[in-house]
């Protein structure tokens, strides 16, 4: 099975169970059928954005400079361009 | 320095976000009306109003910005077609 398949499933099925709650064929309490169930897929919504947001701001928090890596690439990228060149293609256009 | 502070700050938003938007509207539902937690909270279509303009002003700022670039890169190329 793939992982959009399996993305698919998933989500299909948790959309069984959300419409099977919002239709009464599984039977919930009334509080929770007219307060709680039209505000779930919004809630997934927004879980989803501020979940997003946190890896973002965590991977930018633990990110780190090396500035030797940079210089390193610059020198790799230097290599790569007499190498095409040598070969007679010019990248820049 | 900089970029660990604005980091920290959007993992804050994040989770203040979401702990408030949570308890908005899985929690509140079963608080008494005249608790004082209801007065932290707007009216309740308003968790439905909120996050749908925000979405509709995300996807408009995002849909125009697409659209923008798009427009420069065809004159660009029009351009370079015309020298």
């Amino acid at each position: 099975m793939t992982k959009a398949t399996e993305t698919l499933l998933a989500l299909s099925a948790v959309g069984a169970v959300y419409f099977a709650l919002l239709a009464k064929v599984i039977p919930s309490p009334q509080l929770f059928h007219q307060e709680i169930l039209p505000y779930l897929p919004l809630w997934a919504v927004v879980s989803l954005g501020s979940y997003s947001l946190a890896v973002l701001g965590y991977r930018v928090f633990s990110f780190k400079d090396k500035p030797e890596k940079y210089k390193e690439l610059l020198v790799q990228i230097d290599e790569a361009r007499e190498f095409y060149k040598s070969k007679g293609i010019d990248l820049d256009e | 320095m900089f970029d660990q502070l604005v980091g920290l700050a959007m993992l804050g938003v994040a989770v203040a976000v979401f702990v408030y938007y949570s308890t908005w509207v899985l929690v509140l539902p079963f608080v008494d009306d005249s608790s004082f937690l209801q007065s932290f909270f707007l009216p309740r279509d308003y968790a439905i109003k909120l996050p749908l303009l925000l979405l509709l002003i995300g996807g408009v700022a995002v849909g125009s910005f697409v659209g923008s670039v798009l427009i420069k890169e065809s004159n660009k190329k029009k351009a370079k077609k015309a020298e």
